[in-house]
């Protein structure tokens, strides 16, 4: 059995209870006369009483909450051995009420206002501890209002929600912007396309057939209109990849490719280029390739890419080393130059579309600012991966690798 | 206050000590002070309406409210002013003259198990009342999985738990912070499906949606925006913190046709009607389609037309459906043609 809460000094037996405004027991403090069937907690105070007390009861109740304090009123309770006398009194904390009762031969109103004020004095930090628990359990259930922390908490993740939606909702206007960006690049672009093919061929023929009959000056404004025409025909072309390829119409023909010669002849290519800077192109791929399941077409772009970068950022009389083997279940080849390097905060962004803003080959060769971005995707595409390692001062190598299965 | 607690012990009399009663005949009274200063009886009438049905009283003998207002009109007189006491009977009376003198049946609840949906929320609500968060995320994500559009979600699972967790705390069957936690759940797994409402093809007509001051209950007015987003709609929703001039810049630069304003507490009318007159002030938005909502509204139909409102409607279907007429859209959203 535990403790009582409420110590009684004199020694005399008491009846003490706890009750809320209303008149529910909260807490049995003390019962020294076994009310508790009667006075136990969540029950009526008045239905300790018979039918003929509760109305006194109710009376003495009423008063206690209307004055705050009462003290002296008589009632007799039921018990096992008969109706036992009690002198009542009690008061008032905020919304909880303390009520007390003693046997009414063993005090009188002055004695049972003592035993109050002797209780109250030793049992008032108690009390205090006990109500505020108590008010703060009743609010939460009565408040219609609700807890504070709560309703901080509730408005918090009200925000919280409202942000995301502002945030989902905004990612998919973006989407959706993105979308009719691309689709307007690939029109615009496929649009430009004719012409500018029509300026690059025409300019060709010229070139082979009246050169002669032109003066230097105009010998290289006719220049200037094949290569401009051609780097921007490079450059219609790439917005047209990389539109395609964001849209998600990346559609690669997956066919059994010998890579070992489909390297070879890429390097061959690009070796006519690599001559004019006087930069040697050199291959060393292995003998035992199987066939790599692949877009030649699309493969061919990757390589073309790779090669002609390192060529284009080789110093004159540099050299390029171009490197394939088996790597595991994967191929993987390496395309290694003596240029300037990359510096590290510029590799970061190296397979973003634009990602290297303003940068020129050694012999003032331009550049998409497409191409890596799109190599990129090609490579994924296949289920592959793309790197580069580079220092500044000590060229680059650039390397994927394909499944082979 | 003090004068209010006199007065509900000589309504209540005995009743008076059962905390539930006592409670609820504080709000019945606390509805009659705002249908006074509304001039609305339909208030007061809605809530007796709901006191019969969700049968507070914890001892299982819950009062009739019916018959205990039917003491009211003579227990003013002696506990407000002369003029007061007066209107405050017309209220009770034509309260009384709206209800029925049989007791209503009981309300069994919202949700409905009969289909595969209902027999889903029934777990849902059952998962969250367990305090288990990723169950009911689970039972919601499968269903989207399986084929089930979010609309369906919406209207058969959220709407009928967060109506079936407002009745279960009303009648104490739910405490305030299981509330709370359910309505923050749903919340959440709500926002996981935002990715599936937004990508969907526009209509061309924008909806600003928004609450009125700083209410705490903000979730419904928000799946009534998801709704029309649903249907095509662009739609802005303001919280229930944005200042009226901020709601109505946004109706204004948006080009909104539609403002959506929620109430929960008619206490806020003040607020509801500050939105609408901006609205109706502005030159630019003065046009724009109001539609409002929440309890008060639904509690007094004809309080709408008070707040210069174009309408009102009981929850999110409602809203569609009567946009759908005023703007000339199809079920789908989309303009009809012709």
């Amino acid at each position: 059995m535990t403790a009582p809460l409420v110590k009684n000094p004199s020694g005399a037996s008491c009846l003490a209870l706890l009750c809320n405004d209303s008149g529910v027991v909260l807490e049995v403090l003390r019962d020294d006369f076994h009310l508790s069937e009667r006075a136990r907690p969540g029950a009526l105070i008045f239905g300790m009483g018979a039918p003929a007390q509760r109305e006194e009861l109710a009376g003495f109740f009423q008063h206690l909450v209307r004055n705050g304090a009462v003290a002296g009123w008589r009632i007799a309770l039921p018990t096992d051995h008969g109706y036992l006398p009690l002198l009542f009194g009690g008061g008032l904390a905020g919304k909880v009420c303390l009520v007390l009762a003693t046997r009414a031969e063993e005090g009188d109103g002055v004695r049972l206002e003592e035993e109050l004020m002797r209780i109250n004095n030793e049992q008032t930090n108690l009390l205090r501890e006990v109500s505020h628990k108590l008010a703060h359990r009743e609010r939460k259930k009565l408040d219609t209002g609700g807890d504070d922390g709560l309703d901080d908490f509730s408005r918090l993740n009200n925000e919280l929600v409202n942000l995301q939606r502002k945030l989902i909702k905004q990612n998919a206007d973006l989407a959706r912007l993105n979308e009719q960006k691309n689709r307007f690049l690939g029109m615009a672009a496929h649009d430009l396309r004719s012409p500018l093919g029509v300026v690059h061929t025409f300019s060709g023929f010229l070139q082979e057939e009246v050169l002669d009959k032109l003066d230097a000056e105009q010998r290289e404004f006719l220049d200037i209109i094949r290569r401009t025409s051609e780097f921007m025909l490079q450059l219609v072309n790439d917005l047209l990849d990389i539109s395609a390829i964001e849209a998600g119409k990346l559609i690669l023909r997956r066919d059994p490719v010998d890579l070992s010669r489909l390297v070879a002849d890429n390097v061959a290519l690009n070796r006519v280029l690599a001559s004019r800077k006087n930069v040697r192109l050199t291959l060393k791929s292995t003998s035992d390739l199987p066939p790599v399941p692949c877009d030649s077409v699309k493969i061919g772009q990757v390589l073309n890419n790779l090669i002609d970068n390192a060529v284009k950022f080789s110093p004159l009389g540099g050299s390029v080393a171009v490197t394939l083997d088996l790597d595991g279940d994967h191929v993987r080849l390496v395309v290694a130059d003596q240029g300037a390097g990359i510096p590290e905060e510029e590799r970061a962004r190296l397979f973003q579309p634009f990602g290297r803003p303003g940068s020129q080959g050694t012999s003032g060769e331009r550049g998409t600012g497409l191409g890596l971005a799109i190599v990129r995707r090609i490579i994924e595409g296949h289920g592959g991966r793309i790197g580069v390692e580079s220092e500044p001062g000590r060229g680059s190598t650039f390397f994927f690798t394909l499944p082979l299965s | 206050m003090a004068r209010r607690e006199a007065l509900l012990d000589a309504w209540l009399g005995p009743a008076a000590l059962d905390a539930g009663t006592r409670e609820t005949g504080r709000q019945l009274l606390e509805q009659l002070a705002q249908a006074l200063d509304l001039n609305h009886h339909g208030l007061f009438a809605y809530s007796v309406k709901w006191s019969r049905l969700i049968s507070p009283g914890k001892s299982g003998n819950s009062p009739d409210w019916r018959r205990l207002c039917e003491k009211l009109p003579a227990l003013l007189a002696d506990h407000l002013p002369v003029e007061e006491a007066a209107e405050a009977r017309k209220v009770v009376e034509a309260a009384l003259a709206e209800l029925p003198i049989e007791k209503p049946v009981g309300s069994s609840g919202f949700l409905r198990e009969k289909t595969s949906l209902g027999r889903m929320a029934r777990d849902y609500l059952d998962a969250l009342l367990q305090g288990d968060r990723a169950t009911a995320s689970n039972l919601v994500l499968r269903e989207v999985e399986k084929g089930t559009c979010v609309k369906e979600i919406y209207l058969r699972v959220f709407q009928p738990v967060q109506r079936e967790v407002g009745r279960l705390w009303q009648t104490n069957r739910m405490t305030v912070a299981q509330e709370h936690f359910c309505t923050a759940a749903t919340q959440l797994i709500m926002s996981q499906l935002y990715p599936r409402i937004f990508a969907g093809k526009k209509n061309g007509f924008t909806l600003v949606a928004t609450g009125v001051a700083g209410e705490l209950h903000e979730i419904g007015i928000r799946m009534v925006a998801d709704f029309f987003e649903m249907e095509g709609w662009n739609t802005f929703y303001c919280g229930t913190n944005t200042p009226a001039a901020d709601v109505v810049a946004l109706v204004e630069t948006e080009k909104a046709v539609l403002l959506a304003v929620s109430m929960t507490m008619a206490k806020h009318l003040t607020s509801m009607r500050e939105v609408v007159r901006l609205i109706r002030d502005n030159p630019r938005t003065r046009d724009v389609k109001i539609l409002v909502g929440g309890l008060p509204f639904a509690q007094s139909p004809d309080l709408w037309q008070s707040c210069q409102a174009d309408g009102t409607a009981s929850d999110a279907a409602g809203a569609i459906h009567l946009a759908a007429g005023w703007f000339g859209l199809n079920e789908a959203g989309s303009p009809m043609e012709g």
